[in-house]
């Protein structure tokens, strides 16, 4: 779990440090900053296991726009402190990656080179250890495992790595470098979702996402998957989809070539309906349920799952129909982590028992400004009004 | 200082800029949000406006609206009534007699000679017509800025012609000595 997370010069977003719990809601009005707050968070998730370059266009889908356009800083600063538990242990890292930003002329494209990274880890017994630091490309890596048969503990290596990548994308080996990998395996697979009807409903099969693209890409694979994998989810998913297709009793597949699957929801009456005929609200549902399902089975097993953000996932529902799909979600859960944005009202309302997950960033020139509501304060305004309405009317921040 | 509001449309809100330009110029305004669009709207959202605006530190608020067909009085006997008892003492109801072009026009005398107008333009019983045309007022231009001029250089005193504007002076002018930062005019001295 992400426990602090600061950017600085990322977009519109200036020396803005941010302090996530386990479920957290970005609300702010449109072009505050609350898009690129999680795309700087995926940003420095990619780095772990992508060049640099490749992790910008993979996240922000171009790659001219990356810094402040306000501020004359060539540098871009993230920083992430993560902590999680494996069996008895506690691994607390904090990892800091400073970007030069070097602009292309004539194209006007901004080139990424590794300034600064520097990863750490403190485990509960030992005090606070270095297991990266990487200066313009000079790593200094802690080596996790003895050089030769009777050597004992770790030593360092100095080494030289690409600028154009991190340290920790070029570490592979789970011996040598278990923490650093433990680090990545937790921080790097971070998902994103934005869904969008048209690419839910598309019966392509994309092979790289190992769940859903962002914009939902690949939904009828991932479905298809479960359906063969995990029949007892496959039935927790069909059971929360009927509070908007009551009669809907199992998925079936058509599947002319294996590039090709389009899945269809049956009746107990043996009527088929395809993704095609459903609304785009139905469909958004559908898959709200199978990423909520998911999640919370992986959370049950006591499984750490990756850190999920989802953009306006009230888009397209009815709202009598958000509170019994978000319930869904254990907000007190020790392992999971997810960000949602929102603009609606009456998803806000569902935090007002978690209000220590509610973040609101408030737009401004050269930066947009992450505040807290004051619990006091919100809390007593709860007696007049719903959460929803106090963001509307202006009250949280 | 700051001074709430709660209005229906531009024109209120205009006129209501004039009025703290010219009484009250130190105090900043805030505007209070309602959630739909209807009259039952603005006065069922009376309450919540109030707790917005007193938690954004607002000294008073002041409702101002239209009473379109019915007697302004009525209106405001029901909007008030909308008010609890908590915010009364803070909140101050202005109902214009059919619409709030009723009181720029008030003066028939001054708005015509202004802007070379007849003045049996705005000797009607609707003048929102004729003070659009004055003003220019279209659909994409409010003249919110003209109004709010004309409105902090008016005569007002002739204004209390309108037992409406005058109701809401009154109300003004009392709470005027809880507020120190606004010069409210003695427009009753001088009324002939």
């Amino acid at each position: 779990m992400i426990t602090r997370f600061r950017v600085n010069n990322f977009k519109n977003l200036l020396n803005v440090e941010w302090r996530p719990v386990g479920v957290n809601l970005l609300i702010g009005p449109n072009n505050s900053g609350k898009t690129n707050l999680c795309q700087a968070i995926r940003m420095l998730a990619f780095s772990c296991t992508n060049p640099l370059d490749e992790a910008a266009s993979i996240v922000l889908g171009e790659n001219w726009n990356i810094s402040n356009v306000y501020v004359s800083a060539n540098t871009i600063e993230l920083d992430a402190d993560m902590c999680f538990s494996e069996g008895v242990q506690e691994f607390r890292f904090a990892y800091q990656l400073q970007l030069a930003v070097e602009r292309e002329m004539p194209t006007g494209k901004q080139n990424l080179k590794v300034l600064k990274e520097t990863l750490r880890v403190s485990d509960g017994n030992e005090t606070d250890q270095l297991l990266i630091e990487n200066s313009s490309g000079t790593a200094k890596i802690l080596v996790e495992k003895p050089l030769l048969k009777d050597d004992k503990g770790c030593h360092y290596l100095e080494t030289q790595v690409p600028r154009d990548a991190t340290a920790l994308s070029k570490l592979f080996d789970a011996e040598a470098n278990r923490r650093a990998l433990l680090f990545k395996q937790h921080f790097g697979p971070c998902f994103y979702f934005n869904l969008i009807p048209r690419a839910l409903r598309s019966p392509k099969v994309v092979g790289k996402f190992p769940l859903i693209s962002p914009d939902g890409e690949n939904f009828s694979k991932f479905l298809f998957t479960i359906h063969n994998e995990q029949p007892r989810l496959e039935r927790q998913i069909i059971e929360a989809l009927k509070l908007v297709e009551s009669k809907a009793d199992l998925f079936n597949f058509y599947s002319p070539d294996p590039e090709f699957i389009l899945f269809l929801i049956e009746d107990r009456s043996g009527n088929r309906f395809s993704a095609q005929s459903m609304s785009d609200g139905t469909l958004r549902f559908l898959a709200l349920c199978c990423l909520i399902v998911l999640m919370d089975n992986v959370n049950q097993q006591g499984r750490p799952f990756p850190l999920v953000i989802f953009e306006e996932p009230e888009n397209g529902l009815y709202v009598g129909h958000l509170k019994p799909l978000f319930n869904k979600l254990d907000f007190n859960h020790a392992n999971a982590q997810c960000i949602f944005t929102s603009h609606s009202p009456y998803f806000i309302d569902l935090f007002d028992s978690h209000l220590e997950g509610v973040h609101v960033l408030k737009p401004g020139v050269p930066s947009s400004m992450l505040v807290k509501p004051d619990p006091e304060k919100t809390t007593r305004l709860l007696h007049e009004m719903p959460l929803g309405e106090m963001h509307y009317r202006e009250l949280l921040a | 200082m700051t001074i709430g509001f709660s209005v229906e449309g531009s024109t209120d809100e205009a006129l209501l800029t004039g009025l703290q330009r010219r009484w009250c110029p130190a105090a900043t305004l805030v505007k209070g949000k309602v959630r739909g669009t209807s009259g039952i709207s603005s006065r069922r959202e009376i309450r919540k406006v109030c707790i917005e605006l007193r938690t954004k530190n607002a000294d008073l608020v002041v409702f101002l609206r239209d009473a379109n067909l019915e007697s302004w009085r009525t209106v405001l006997k029901e909007d008030e009534a909308h008010c609890d008892g908590a915010h009364r003492h803070f909140a101050i109801f202005g109902v214009c007699d059919r619409n709030v072009e009723c009181w720029l026009a008030a003066d028939p005398d001054y708005i015509a000679n202004r802007f070379h107008r007849d003045r049996r333009d705005f000797l009607v019983s609707n003048p929102k017509r004729a003070v659009e045309s004055t003003f220019g007022i279209t659909r994409h231009d409010k003249k919110e800025e003209q109004i709010a001029s004309f409105v902090k250089e008016a005569p007002l005193k002739n204004w209390l012609n309108s037992p409406s504007f005058e109701d809401f002076y009154g109300k003004l002018w009392n709470l005027s000595k809880r507020l120190p930062l606004c010069k409210i005019e003695n427009l009753r001295d001088t009324h002939p």
